[in-house]
């Protein structure tokens, strides 16, 4: 579903993204981890054709994103860190918006599910300003789910949540993978990625460090007979002193 | 405290200056910075050198009539202080100062001593500016006690609307609602001002009118007015306010500087010891002040206002039909949050009925003139600088860059759906002002008949929507081209930079319309020219301008197909970066 190969990424002479190649299958979550300036969301940049490679081939199910960017789009979801929402639509106008450009049908009953599902049905009239962050944040994930995407990217997508919206979030993503979607998930939280994820890239300087099923990951760089938390596999993987 | 202020202050400064140099390793900064230097150092020479109001070379009576024209100023703040605002006290700091003082072991009293060395600068600017547009840099010596002159009334005006807000808060606390404090303002000001004009026609000679008397005889009158008792009892805290900037010599200044100073105490006293309660509201201000500075840097001022609050969409956005639909029905949500259309459409239907009102019966000719003229003024103004002004198009969604990306439109679609809404309100708005000239174009012997005028606004029409695209075209170009100067950035319309940069777009707007004209200029002159001898004026105009439109039309076009291709090219790694 999503296919990378050789992804190259350059701003100037610095280089963000060295020869990056991976997959990620329908059902597959893949948690994107590594340090600040790892190249973790140029990476999420290039897959969702926000930023052009500056060399290799990435494709969404099937659809070259250079090629046939519109198709590769059609399919897709990106969720940024900060939600980014235009000021001046409410709630439902951000879906109505949503529905048109991706042609979405019947998406009144969607709307009126995902607002349900994510807390925002009382909030339809209320533009952004009038939202807390959090609330943001998941008017912004309603719209990406709004098209039943069937690649999402996220970029930290728990930032600003509530607990019973992480809860909500971790199951709804976890819901999407088992009914067919391929899924990318960078974060800093761990935890998280030990929960959820099925895989794991972990890169560092662009470079890939790691990358397999968490157990995998865990065999190779785990020192002692015990199973151990992703968190010390990480620290040991990318070489970061761990206080 | 104080210590602490200043060496704030300076690093802020410091920095932002380190800040702006650093950004003129570019070219299009360090050419605007030039640009903008040069500008401002012409301004300030023209006004330094120019011939304004020279200090020593006004007679006394013209004096007169400023202190007197002062005094009535400084009464209007006065009044309004109390009059006016319905909000809580509140200081002016920002959200890093409200979260490094208010929990610092800092008094009230320190809080509000900050507040006021922090003004200093901008009264002192200020003050300088008075100094320099009235001329007075010129006449030497005069030039400092100006300028003192200046800082004493705009502290004093600071002072007391802060102890205004202070007062107004404690009454609020204490139960009293704002219409009950204007109510005893008003009874006040009716009261005063009632005897006052009383007085006047009592004992005043009538103001002079026409040019009977001249400066004298209205300086005369103005004497009469600041001097004469009673009144001359009530205005003496104004005029004492007022009297450095009157003082015509060093002397003069010394003895108007100590009861200024005395007034000004008076004021420090009543604020520093008042003991309403300012930081919750601060807090709130702050919060606001930063939201509307994030605005307005975007570009997104309309979400500066008070209090904002959705709008109904201009039409039901079904599912079907072109992609490209739902931006422009974003943007007319946009527009009609921007610039609120159904008040302005309401006002010129206003317009309408006051001018049929007035043709209808006759009534006023000179009024009726000079209201008919207003929409042939404002015209060229809104063909100019609506573009620059109606931002909701790739101006405004820049900050979304990274999000328009990911959408399933190719690149000209996606131009077309930022620029067909701003384009259409423009030609809308264009439309309404040609149609209100066209009507209400005041009548005489030299002025065109009817059948004329409506020739010219017809053709005027055919063109606008062409020659909109194009300039908002234009705008968004160069958005795309230079997001960096777009962008939001702190400092980024602030500074020499900003001020040349201005410049430079508005003389390339201007160079680039100006080319883009030519070749429908040609093909109007060619229509015109060849077709003159077939058709009469009411529709060879209008034909003329159908072939101009074309070749607009097709220019648009292109235009649309490069941006459109630009945008899909275009990386943004260094913009979202940033």
């Amino acid at each position: 579903m999503i296919e990378v190969q050789s992804l190259t990424k350059l701003y100037g002479h610095f280089v963000a993204v060295n020869d990056l190649t991976f997959s990620v299958r329908p059902g597959e979550v893949m948690g994107l981890v590594g340090p600040n300036g790892a190249g973790k969301t140029t990476t999420l940049r290039c897959l969702g054709g926000i930023i052009p490679a500056t060399r290799g081939a990435l494709r969404v199910a099937g659809h070259d994103v250079a090629r046939e960017p519109l198709a590769a789009k059609q399919l897709l979801a990106y969720f940024p860190d900060e939600p980014r929402l235009f000021d001046y639509l409410t709630v439902e106008q951000h879906l109505t918006f949503t529905a048109r450009l991706y042609q979405v049908r019947d998406h009144q009953s969607l709307a009126r599910e995902l607002l349900a599902e994510l807390e925002l049905a009382d909030k339809a009239e209320k533009l952004p300003s009038e939202l807390s962050r959090g609330m943001k944040q998941k008017l912004a994930i309603a719209c990406g789910l709004l098209h039943q995407p069937r690649v999402l990217l996220f970029d930290e997508p728990l930032t600003g949540l509530d607990p019973g919206g992480i809860r909500r979030m971790k199951d709804s993503i976890l819901r999407r993978a088992r009914e067919g979607a391929a899924i990318i998930l960078s974060s800093h939280l761990l935890h998280l990625v030990e929960e959820i994820c099925s895989h794991v890239l972990i890169l560092k300087k662009g470079e890939v460090v790691a990358h397999g099923t968490l157990a995998e990951i865990r065999q190779r760089f785990s020192q002692t007979a015990s199973e151990e938390g992703l968190e010390t596999v990480f620290f040991r993987a990318t070489g970061e002193p761990e206080s | 405290m104080m210590a602490a202020l200043a060496y704030l202050e300076f690093c802020s400064w410091k920095n932002r200056m380190r800040l702006r140099l650093r950004r003129m390793r570019q070219v299009k900064y360090l050419l605007g910075a030039l640009l903008g230097a040069v500008y401002i150092g012409w301004m300030l020479w023209m006004f330094a050198a120019g011939n304004p109001l020279g200090a020593t070379r006004l007679p006394a009576e013209v004096w007169t009539v400023f202190e007197l024209g002062g005094t009535l100023f400084l009464i209007l703040f006065v009044v309004l202080d109390w009059l006016l605002p319905t909000k809580r006290a509140a200081l002016d700091f920002t959200e890093a100062e409200i979260a490094f003082l208010f929990p610092a072991p800092v008094t009230r009293r320190g809080l509000i001593h900050f507040k006021l060395a922090k003004v200093q600068l901008g009264i002192l600017l200020s003050a300088a500016l008075m100094g320099l547009f009235s001329g007075r840099y010129r006449s030497g010596s005069g030039a400092w006690m100006h300028l003192v002159g200046w800082w004493f009334v705009l502290l004093t005006v600071h002072l007391h609307a802060l102890g205004a807000s202070f007062t107004r808060t404690l009454l609020l606390d204490r139960g009293r609602s704002h219409w009950e404090r204007r109510f005893v303002v008003l009874a006040i000001v009716l009261v005063l001002g009632g005897l006052t004009l009383w007085w006047s026609w009592e004992s005043l000679p009538p103001f002079p009118r026409g040019a009977s008397g001249g400066w004298a005889a209205v300086g005369g009158y103005a004497r009469g007015v600041l001097y004469a008792q009673p009144l001359g009892w009530l205005l003496i805290p104004f005029r004492l306010v007022l009297g450095p900037v009157f003082a015509q010599n060093g002397p003069g200044f010394l003895a108007a500087a100590v009861p200024a100073l005395g007034v000004l105490f008076l004021l420090y006293y009543w604020v520093i010891h008042s003991e309403a309660a300012f930081q919750e509201a601060s807090l709130e201000k702050a919060q606001r002040m930063a939201q509307i500075r994030a605005a307005v840097q975007s570009g997104d001022w309309h979400m500066a206002r008070e209090k904002a609050r959705g709008v109904r969409a201009p039409f039901a956005l079904r599912r079907e039909g072109p992609r490209f639909t739902a931006l422009v029905w974003k943007n007319f949500i946009a527009a009609e949050f921007a610039f609120n259309l159904s008040t302005w459409a309401i006002l010129a239907l206003v317009y309408f009925l006051v001018m049929w009102f007035f043709r209808s019966f006759s009534i006023s000719p000179a009024w009726a003139m000079g209201l008919g003229i207003m929409p042939w003024a404002f015209t060229p103004m809104v063909v100019v600088f609506g573009p620059a002004l109606m931002r909701f198009d790739f101006r405004q969604d820049l900050r979304l860059a990274d999000v328009l990306k990911t959408w399933p439109l190719p690149g000209w679609q996606l131009v077309l759906g930022e620029v067909l809404a701003p384009t259409v309100v423009l030609t809308l708005v264009e439309g309404a002002f040609i149609t209100l000239a066209t009507l209400f174009f005041p009548e005489g012997p030299r002025s065109f008949d009817l059948t004329k005028r409506i020739t010219f606004g017809v053709s005027a029409m055919i063109i606008a929507p062409g020659l909109n695209l194009f300039s908002f075209l234009l705008f968004n170009g160069a958005a795309l081209f230079y997001p960096a100067w777009f962008r939001a950035e702190p400092g980024a319309g602030q500074g020499f930079d900003a001020v040349g940069h201005q410049m430079l777009f508005l003389l390339g707007q201007l160079v680039l319309t100006a080319l883009a004209l030519l070749l429908p200029g040609a093909a109007f002159a060619g229509v015109h020219f060849l077709a003159r001898h077939w058709l009469a004026l009411p529709l060879l105009l209008p034909v003329a301008s159908v072939a101009a439109a074309a070749v607009l039309a097709f220019q648009g076009y292109l235009g649309l197909r490069m941006l459109g291709d630009l945008f899909e090219r275009i990386d943004i790694s260094q913009e979202i970066m940033a």
